[in-house]
């Protein structure tokens, strides 16, 4: 069975382009526009891997990271930011919150790839 | 120490005073006038000073008023003007400012609408070639090997029925070619017949001769010699006539037998040719199946770089993402502007300062929103003043993807 990787972000141009890079790779794909829908869109379903934007209307990535942490069938899935921010501060943020890994837009498909590979559980 | 000012009421009283006192004192001595008139004059002179003194103080108070006047007037015009062009100034501030914010929206809309239409029509092509390479790639070659095994064997068949029939022709001229033989015996036989009428007229001759020389008791069997004469012409006759048949028969077999063959010499020729011709058809199909797959296979070696021209694609529509955020910026840098000009709108212009306007603090909160290194930079550089460097390759490949 494919895996499954959710993919949040307000931009539905990276949205599209995310979507076709991982479909491409065999992936299934959810996708949300801002924290908000994430939020309701994990309703238990199983993911294996959750890709967020940052900056965000209604919920932005770091704070959704912090809150799907706290749902127990979330707890352990792995998450990763996925934004043009750059900054240390920004990045020690993510990972506070409990984020995996963080990459820079704009993304080079086989780099998203080598990420997913790495992140993705078993 | 006395000071003195020079436009105050003293030196207007003082000045002529003096002025008639040093008079007085000039005429006395010039004059050498007893004291009592030298006072009187100096009295006369001073007071007259002073009269001309307090005229003279009066002109000017009343100049000085008038011309205040005319400054004031002045002022408050200037400061008409200015309040109207200010407050004109904001008005178009504050109608200009929504004017561009919805022209960012639009853009932001149309490139986020054309990106779209571009990764999906491009996203189209990737699986259309994709789908070609991985139908080429599980093939591998059978299909035109068993098209051309399959083209082959068909039209080998056409011609293989062509020269079955040829064939059946053949056999049908050898059969003929018998039937002719066979008819010549036919014809020896009617001349048997004809042979043995020509005895039997002999021999009916003899009978007749014989008969005769029987005499009366004789007539009855020359009767029957009579008979067996007609009868041997009747025979005779017919060997004649099956001859005859037996010759036209030939005659037109030998013709049949004769358009036969050539029929059968052109059909083989037309056979001969049409092989030659579904081998030229077949090696053409092969030539033409095989730079096919020359290209086919030359497009799979060149997926890889297909695949890395679509990453590259991919890499670059995200531009999308990155001007659609800048333009976010620039909209709520335009919104803090607006509502800058809207707070000190409700503010006299009395009242306001340049204190009124937090420049510093404005231009840090833009700093704040900024999500990007390279925007940030132009921010800073053009701030202080510096040439704007725009550098796509900011980031460095390492700091793309970190791992916590």
């Amino acid at each position: 069975m494919a895996k499954t990787i959710m993919i949040v972000d307000d931009s539905a141009s990276i949205r599209q382009v995310v979507s076709l890079t991982l479909e491409g790779a065999g992936f299934d794909v959810i996708t949300a526009v801002d924290g908000k829908d994430a939020l309701d869109k994990l309703d238990g379903v199983k993911i294996n891997l959750l890709i967020t934007d940052v900056n965000m209307p209604n919920m932005d990535g770091i704070t959704l990271v912090q809150e799907a942490k706290k749902l127990p069938a979330y707890k352990f899935t792995p998450m990763m930011m996925l934004t043009t921010e750059a900054s240390d501060e920004k990045k020690q943020a993510g990972r506070a919150a409990g984020a995996k890994a963080w990459l820079v837009k704009p993304f080079q498909p086989p780099m998203l790839l080598k990420a997913v590979s790495k992140l993705m559980l078993p | 120490m006395l000071k003195i000012k020079m436009n105050s009421k003293n030196v207007f009283y003082l000045f002529p005073g003096v002025m008639g006192l040093i008079a007085a004192c000039l005429v006395s001595w010039l004059c050498g006038a007893s004291i009592v008139i030298s006072l009187v004059i100096a009295a006369v002179l001073i007071v007259s000073g002073v009269v001309v003194g307090v005229f003279l103080f009066k002109i000017l108070q009343a100049d000085l008023a008038k011309q205040a006047a005319i400054e004031k007037e002045q002022t408050e015009a200037l400061y008409e003007r200015t309040e109207s062009y200010v407050s004109v100034f904001e008005q178009l501030f504050i109608e200009v400012i929504p004017v561009i914010s919805n022209q960012i929206d639009m853009s932001k809309k149309h490139t986020e609408q054309e990106v779209l239409t571009l990764s999906e029509k491009f996203s189209e092509m990737a699986a259309q070639i994709g789908t070609l390479v991985s139908s080429q790639a599980n093939d591998d070659g059978h299909l035109i090997e068993n098209l051309l095994a399959g083209t082959e064997e068909i039209l080998n068949g056409v011609v293989g029925q062509l020269s079955a029939i040829n064939e059946a022709g053949q056999a049908m001229i050898e059969e003929m070619r018998q039937l002719s033989s066979q008819s010549s015996q036919l014809d020896r036989m009617a001349q048997e017949v004809r042979d043995v009428a020509g005895n039997i007229h002999l021999l009916s001759l003899n009978a007749a001769i014989e008969a005769a020389r029987a005499g009366a008791q004789g007539s009855g069997f020359a009767v029957v010699a009579s008979e067996v004469r007609n009868l041997a012409k009747t025979s005779s006759e017919t060997g004649s006539r099956i001859s005859k048949t037996v010759e036209s028969i030939n005659a037109a077999m030998d013709s049949a037998l004769s358009t036969a063959e050539i029929t059968s010499k052109a059909d083989k020729e037309r056979i001969d040719l049409s092989e030659t011709y579904i081998a030229k058809v077949l090696s053409d199909i092969e030539s033409t199946l095989i730079s096919f797959k020359n290209n086919t296979d030359a497009l799979t070696e060149n997926n890889a770089q297909i695949q890395t021209d679509i990453y590259s694609v991919m890499t670059a529509l995200q531009f999308q993402d990155r001007v659609s955020q800048m333009l976010d910026h620039a909209k709520h840098n335009l919104s803090d502007l607006s509502s800058v000009a809207e707070k000190n709108r409700a503010i006299s212009l009395v009242e306001r300062s340049s204190e009124s306007i937090q420049v510093g603090q404005l231009m840090a909160e833009m700093e704040k929103r900024y999500t990007m290194p390279d925007e940030l930079l132009q921010h800073k550089a053009t701030v202080s003043g510096e040439a704007v460097v725009v550098d796509d390759a900011e980031v460095e490949e390492d700091d793309e993807l970190t791992f916590f």
